[in-house]
């Protein structure tokens, strides 16, 4: 169902990168890495991933920033963004869907969940 | 006829009184009495020796007996008494001057009529005033003259003079007498201000050391309210601080341990996954006990918001039970599920509700075993207004009266093995318990020993209609302010 779909992880930190690259690669994924704001625009630009993850506390540029540029440009604002934020507040989630993202995922990444609004995310772009 | 400055007190008493006079008046009323009294006596001794006519009689009577009460009365009635005595005053010097006449110009019953109104007159009116008098008393004289005619006789009787001397000495005396316990009184009263002015002075000096001090006070109370608001700011920033790099190692713990039970279960080593289990289910564990430390934290700083919104009851309650029916079945549990029918809306925080419920719904799972949990939603109301009343009923190990009792408290347990067994952090319900008093409803718990426990969490239908306007849009500080007054009210009221 998810073969050959395109994901853009933007994310400063090594290991969330890392572990979460892997663990969708192993469910057929195929995965971008992104490390900071300005890299992650330009792939999204660049490469037309089919979903991008985004961690909000990004370096050069943060992830409202990202996500409000690439639902501004005709072009990329067909891409879902999932934003990552490392605190569970509400005022974090209203943030994130102002800026554009479709979903929104707290830090540590309950991996199963993630999976599931990737899932929907990804059919109804499908469709 | 003396009216020597009276002090302001017996002014101010004699104000006070019925028809109030003129001091002046009441004074010159008693020395008028008495001096009029003695012009009489002497005249007496003067026109018996010389044949006075009826009127001349007349007139010193009238002057003697009738004239001081007539004068009296006079001020009294009229609408200026002290106006009305000067008037009077001007006619006692006129009249002096009528019977120095009558007297044929006796040096000393001349002498004594004149000084028995011109002290007066100096006393009252000063210089102006005794001016005027001498010239009424020339005028009575020279009246007196033209119409009797000028007879002088320089050499009165004896007992004429000694009675005139008697009267000179005597109105020189009261008068000696009365300047000196005026002018003692002045000193006195002179002293006195003194005195007051300094009291007033050192009273001034103890206000401004006490203002001063006051002063001081307060800048010490906002000096520490700041270094209070500071140590609470640092406090708050560390936990958020800590809150972030506490889950970032936490993170990866998870992830990478999750990663590596996936990648174990492919390579056949399945012999590593129990243990790769234990890491991931002890990070899961770490990282809900950070929450909850947080939320605690937040909760105790005041610094736990409320996001209020209008939601559909029976949807959240759906939610939740679909969330937690694999946690329930989890023991072998029946789920049971009884809603209510056109619950309607509730006004609240829904994140804060899901957490409690799925807390309680948790619990009651953790400690019950082959048995029911039922989640029961309905409306209630009693004398403290509308509900929402949400009740978890299990069939499970019940607590004892002395568990019940510290049940809501930080960090308490039922007892240290039950952590062991069930797991849990122990301040699910303290935080589910502060959440619903926020929301200005509260969590109330029955339990028997062995049979079962019954948590209620009741809400108010209308907690921002409370304060009188549905739409208005609270900060969450004055919601929980408003929360916890209904809280308090309530605390009694909730079974």
């Amino acid at each position: 169902m998810s073969l050959s779909r395109t994901i853009l992880i933007v994310e400063d930190n090594e290991m969330n990168r890392d572990m979460l690259s892997r663990r969708l690669q192993r469910r057929g994924f195929t995965t971008l890495i992104a490390t900071d704001g300005a890299q992650g625009l330009e792939m999204a630009r660049a490469e037309r991933p089919d979903l991008v993850i985004m961690d909000m506390g990004l370096p050069v540029l943060d992830g409202w920033e990202v996500t409000r540029r690439l639902k501004a440009s005709d072009e990329t604002k067909g891409i879902p963004v999932i934003a990552l934020t490392a605190d569970a507040l509400k005022g974090d989630r209203e943030k994130a869907l102002t800026a554009g993202c479709d979903e929104f995922a707290t830090k540590p990444v309950d991996f199963t969940r993630l999976l599931t609004k990737m899932e929907s995310l990804l059919n109804l772009r499908g469709e | 006829m003396s009216a020597i400055a009276t002090t302001p007190a017996t002014r101010q008493a004699a104000r006070t009184r019925a028809r109030s006079v003129h001091p002046l008046v009441r004074l010159d009323y008693r020395v008028r009495i008495v001096a009029t009294a003695l012009v009489l006596l002497i005249l007496v001794t003067i026109f018996k020796d010389k044949e006075a006519t009826r009127w001349e009689w007349a007139l010193a009577i009238f002057y003697g007996l009738v004239w001081p009460h007539l004068c009296y009365l006079l001020a009294l009635y009229g609408r200026d008494s002290k106006a009305v005595e000067l008037r009077s005053l001007v006619f006692d010097s006129f009249m002096v001057g009528v019977f120095t006449a009558l007297a044929d110009f006796g040096p000393l019953p001349g002498l004594a009529f004149v000084s028995s109104v011109n002290a007066s007159h100096l006393s009252i009116g000063g210089w102006r005033l005794a001016a005027r008098g001498l010239l009424a008393t020339a005028a009575g004289a020279g009246v007196t003259v033209l119409v009797t005619g000028f007879h002088p006789n320089v050499t009165p009787s004896l007992l004429t003079n000694a009675i005139a001397s008697a009267a000179i000495l005597g109105f020189t005396t009261t008068y000696g007498v009365h300047v000196y316990t005026q002018t003692r009184r002045l000193v006195t009263v002179r002293n006195e201000l003194q005195q007051r002015s300094l009291d007033i002075e050192s009273q001034k000096k103890e206000l401004e050391e006490a203002r001063q001090a006051a002063e001081e006070a307060r800048r010490a109370a906002e000096e520490q309210r700041e270094a209070a608001d500071a140590a609470n700011a640092a406090k708050s920033a560390f936990l958020a601080n800590m809150s972030h790099e506490l889950r970032t190692p936490l993170n990866a713990i998870i992830g990478y341990s999750e990663l590596l039970q996936e990648e174990a279960q492919d390579a056949g080593h399945d012999t590593l996954i129990p243990d790769l289990q234990k890491i991931c289910s002890s990070g899961k564990h770490l990282l809900r006990l950070i929450n909850s430390v947080l939320d605690l934290s937040k909760i105790e700083a005041g610094k736990m918001d409320l996001f209020v919104e209008t939601f559909d009851i029976a949807e959240l309650v759906e939610e939740v039970a679909v969330t937690a029916e694999p946690l329930v079945q989890k023991n072998g549990n029946k789920f049971v599920l009884h809603i209510q029918e056109e619950l309607g809306t509730l006004k609240g925080d829904v994140t804060k509700l899901k957490q409690i419920l799925l807390n309680l719904l948790s619990n009651s799972s953790k400690f019950t075993t082959k048995g029911t949990i039922t989640l029961d939603v309905g409306r209630e109301s009693d004398m403290d207004g509308n509900w929402i009343g949400f009740h978890v009923i299990d069939t499970g190990v019940g607590m004892k009266p002395e568990i019940l009792a510290k049940l809501f408290q930080a960090f308490t347990q039922a007892d240290a093995s039950t952590t062991r067994k069930y797991g849990g952090t122990g301040l699910g319900l303290v935080i589910s318990r502060r959440f619903a008093q926020m929301m200005g409803g509260n969590i109330t718990v029955k339990s028997e020993f062995g049979k079962g426990t019954v948590f209620t969490v009741r809400l108010p239908t209308d907690v921002v209609n409370e304060e009188g306007d549905a739409t208005s849009i609270h900060t969450s500080r004055e919601l929980v302010a408003i929360a916890s007054k209904i809280a308090a009210q309530r605390k009694l009221g909730v079974p």
